[in-house]
């Protein structure tokens, strides 16, 4: 008789989205495109992270992660926004957690924003067009 | 810089939803576009209008390219790139370049279009692509060339960096003696994938990195070298920190961006040798990581084939719902409402409670009633006994009431009971009713979108079509923000494109014309929305040259629309115009004349239970009003009873309503009419249409005058009943045929009742009429 030792389980790889105690990674996603939010959610979530929130620019993005932590573990931010951009969204939550981890998504043809933001500190940057595979990776290898 | 787009599982061909999102979004987008495109073409400094352009050509393109629509992406693309050249100043707002743009927005709105009915734009767009290419090569010389000097300077510095991949002696020692104490320097070399998109920024972001474990003294090329937008194969960082090869080198672990890293200790060498190539191959043993090669050329290989395959799975899924945006508010709103119902029903339920108690205490106190009662009448012979036997009436009065004053009061505490719960019921239902009709409202208020959404079309409209035909108009709109319901607004856009453009093209005069007229060169139309009631009235006004009624009127009589004899007034002749095959333009224009007139206009608002009515002063201008109800879904309506049938009329196409005597029906023709005022209108026996036995009717008789714009007909009917809301539920299959019914409704008391389609009636009366003036004619001849 086979035992459960001779057919591995892919079922048993565990979420990329959950941390080692098993608990989800909590995510704001700010972003001015609703589309894009949805997919980024759709995304993480398909990985177990846990959308804890969203913003549509970047002001609202600060103000959700002040109310949001510490209870977040990181920030998706689209560069270009109404009212206050990413970069400066970033700089912010920078300047009130210094830990925070801000991946920037930003679409092709951005690239000195990219540059500045990732000077400034944020962790990494998603390139738009979106792609599952990419977007977990860069999240993933951010957040360790 | 090749775009990788790689099959990602989430964009499955069934996420309906996404799509849908998409379509949404990029119809906001580009009517984004479209509006700041205008507004830059009045005023070609607006920045704020040309950041909006950018960034919705920005998301507009982002969007398409995930759900993998690549013509329309790289597009956009080249749109977005004109767009950036004009936010940096570098291409002036031109009307060449507003042309063009306006075109590019055209185009896009094609190939969504396409894509949306599942299919690919696939004509040639090289004319357009290179007037936007030419745009960023002519006006913008510096840019035009980026892509060319990019790879050449690249060139340059992959060589550059070659010649001297080392440091010399010197350098190196000054880089030593930078480090602080137990710091380490590494010459950390690392290769860049060059098929990444925004392949520039690899360089930084490394930098980045290693920035947070150390300092960096030192990079090949140089730090500005690398913010500025150039590729660079290699690039070289000497870094002092204290951490060691493992730590840096899980900082340079970026998946698709760095394809292949070495990390080398720098010493210092007393030998004072020669420091090129050769040192660092010595230091060989000490690379210590050769990163995974990055799988995206293969990736990008088998794109055009999978990506083709799935467009097709993709348009086949193509939205079929429509998407409502609506401000959270009133979903909160809403919320309250139910989170009330839930009260009231709790409270009913408690009151049903409170009614089975009364309920179940009345029956007891029946039972005692009934029994004190037996007792009372089989003791009554006793009392009589009693009486006779000495005892005064006084007394046996005395024993009775007091061993009967039960019989009072038994039924006290229920009664009481009873009415408190009634009370508590009448409020109860009260507040229900303020409720559900609050609801209603909520519901409807949801479906309800301003007319901007269609509003906003115009501008562009009126602007093209007046250059082509080289006339001034300026438009003005007035009360965008009137809300209608949705359904009825994606209707409304037709009729209201063809208004419009009639007024354009029909209306004002050429400059010469009307500076003749006496007035200014710059024709205005106006597009007015306004609320009345639950109507919403749109005007389209111009101050063109007005509709000239004796043309109309020769028109109507030459395509036998009207008998000659017919004596008609101002306003009936203005009417003319929306009958089918007619059109007072002496020539076809590409405009508005192109054989399909004003009728489908009338037809497609009669449809939306409107009406359209037009007014004219000749030489002042001429203005259409069509009138359309809010809503579709819940209508006022008059409730008329034929025999013991209810009927409901839309009380938007009821004139006004008649008691008549049998004698004031007269004979035309062999049809029934009756005098209003000055008119005759024929009369419809509703009892005679639908076929309803009724009693020899009353004395009198009712008379419902329904109508639109100048047709009018009368509806006899036994009684009027009243004014009420009444919900459409439209009637299935075989009762749809049925002619003059357009649906049906359930009243308070369950009873259902047909509405009556007044268009149709009407229709129907006008069928006969022409019916009868040919068979006149014909026995005339």
């Amino acid at each position: 008789m086979k035992t459960k030792m001779d057919f591995p389980s892919i079922n048993e790889r565990k979420p990329d989205g959950q941390g080692d105690g098993g608990q989800a990674y909590k995510v704001l996603i700010v972003d001015d495109s609703m589309f894009v939010k949805k997919q980024i959610s759709q995304i993480l979530t398909s990985e177990g992270f846990e959308v804890v929130g969203t913003a549509g620019d970047g002001l609202e993005g600060l103000e959700k992660y002040k109310e949001l932590y510490p209870d977040v573990d990181f920030v998706t931010m689209d560069i270009t926004m109404p009212k206050m951009d990413g970069i400066s969204s970033l700089e912010k939550i920078l300047e009130f957690d210094k830990e925070a981890k801000v991946i920037m998504v930003s679409a092709l043809g951005k690239q000195d924003l990219v540059k500045k933001a990732l000077m400034i500190g944020a962790k990494n940057y998603i390139v738009k067009p979106l792609d599952r595979v990419k977007v977990l990776e860069r999240v993933l290898q951010s957040i360790k | 810089m090749m775009i990788i787009i790689k099959m990602s599982d989430y964009l499955d061909p069934n996420n309906e939803e996404l799509l849908k999102d998409f379509y949404v979004e990029a119809e906001m987008q580009i009517d984004l576009f479209e509006q700041n495109i205008l507004v830059l073409e009045n005023n070609s400094e607006n920045m704020d209008a040309v950041d909006e352009i950018f960034r919705a050509a920005h998301t507009l393109k982002g969007a398409s390219a995930t759900v993998q629509m690549n013509e329309l992406a790289d597009f956009t693309h080249i749109v977005e790139d004109v767009l950036d050249e004009i936010r940096g100043g570098k291409i002036k707002v031109l009307p060449s370049v507003v042309d063009v743009l306006l075109e590019a927005i055209d185009l896009i709105k094609e190939m969504l279009r396409l894509r949306a009915e599942g299919q690919v734009y696939e004509e040639d767009i090289s004319e357009i692509t290179d007037s936007l290419k030419d745009l960023l090569g002519g006006q913008g010389i510096q840019e035009s060339e980026t892509e060319i000097p990019a790879s050449k300077t690249e060139n340059n510095k992959e060589s550059a960096v070659s010649d001297k991949s080392g440091l010399s002696e010197h350098e190196i020692l000054e880089l030593l003696e930078t480090a602080e104490d137990g710091e380490k320097v590494y010459e950390i070399k690392v290769i860049f994938n060059e098929d990444h998109p925004m392949n520039s920024i690899g360089g930084i972001q490394v930098f980045a990195g290693l920035k947070g474990s150390g300092v960096v003294l030192k990079t090949i090329p140089d730090f500005e070298e690398l913010y500025e937008d150039i590729f660079h194969l290699e690039i070289v960082y000497y870094l002092a920190t204290s951490q060691n090869v493992d730590q840096i080198s899980s900082k340079l672990n970026i998946p698709g961006v760095v394809t292949d890293s070495s990390i080398t200790l720098l010493k210092s060498f007393p030998m004072g040798g020669t420091q090129s190539d050769s040192v660092v191959d010595d230091r060989a043993p000490e690379i210590v990581e050769k990163p995974k090669q990055e799988k995206a050329p293969e990736a990008s290989d088998e794109k055009p084939d999978v990506s083709g395959e799935k467009d097709k799975k993709i348009r086949k899924s193509k939205s079929t719902g429509s998407v409502l945006r609506v401000d959270s508010r009133r979903i909160d709103n809403l919320l309250n409402l139910v989170s009330e119902t839930v009260i009231t029903k709790a409270t009913l339920n408690q009151i049903g409670n409170d009614f089975s108690e009364v309920e179940v205490n009345l029956n007891e106190q029946d039972r005692r009633y009934k029994e004190s009662l037996k007792n009372l009448i089989e003791s009554l012979p006793e009392y009589i006994e009693k009486a006779q036997d000495g005892h005064t009436i006084k007394e046996v009065k005395a024993e009775i009431n007091e061993r009967f004053a039960e019989l009072f009061t038994i039924f006290d505490s229920s009664q009481g009971k009873l009415k408190s719960t009634i009370v508590k019921f009448r409020s109860t239902s009260q507040n229900l009713a303020r409720t559900t009709s609050e609801l209603q409202e909520g519901v409807m208020q949801i479906r309800m979108v301003p007319i901007s959404q269609i509003f906003s079309r115009f501008p562009r409209l009126v602007r093209d079509a007046s250059k082509s035909l080289e006339k001034k108009i300026k438009l003005k709109i007035v009360g965008e923000e009137t809300e209608l319901d949705k359904s009825v607004i994606e209707d409304l856009l037709d009729p209201l494109i063809h208004c419009v453009r009639n007024s354009v093209d029909h209306g004002i005069e050429i400059p010469e014309d009307r500076l003749k007229a006496g007035k200014a060169a710059e024709g205005l139309v106006t597009l007015r929305a306004r609320n009345e009631g639950s109507m919403i009235i749109i005007d389209i006004e111009d101050d063109g040259k007005g509709i000239d009624v004796e043309t109309v009127r020769a028109k109507a009589v030459d395509r036998g629309i009207i008998h000659p004899n017919k004596v008609l007034s101002d306003v009936e002749a203005f009417n003319l115009i929306f009958e089918a095959g007619f059109s007072t333009a002496s020539q076809v224009s590409n405009i508005s004349g192109r054989g399909v007139g004003l009728d489908v206009v009338k037809r497609k608002i009669e449809k939306l239970n409107g009406n359209v009515n037009v007014w004219s002063e000749p030489g002042k201008g001429s203005r259409l009003t069509i009138k359309i109800p809010l809503t579709l879904a819940i209508i006022q309506a008059l409730l008329v009873r034929i025999g013991s049938e209810i009927y409901a009329i839309p009380i938007t196409s009821v004139i006004d309503s008649h008691r008549i005597k049998p004698s004031d029906i007269k004979m035309i023709d062999g049809y029934e009419v009756i005098n209003v005022r000055e008119d005759v209108i024929s009369l419809i026996r509703l009892n005679r249409l639908f076929n309803i036995p009724t009693e020899s009717s009353g004395e009198y008789n009712f008379v419902v005058i329904v109508g639109s714009g100048d047709k009018k007909m009368g509806l006899m009917v036994d009684s009027l009943i009243g004014e009420e809301d009444v919900v459409i539920k439209p009637l299935r299959d075989r009762y749809t045929s049925s002619p003059g019914v357009a649906g049906a409704t359930i009243l308070g008391d369950g009873i259902v009742a047909l509405i009556i389609d007044v268009n149709q009636l009407l229709d129907l009366g006008l069928k006969q009429e022409i019916e009868n003036r040919r068979r006149r004619s014909a026995s005339i001849m």
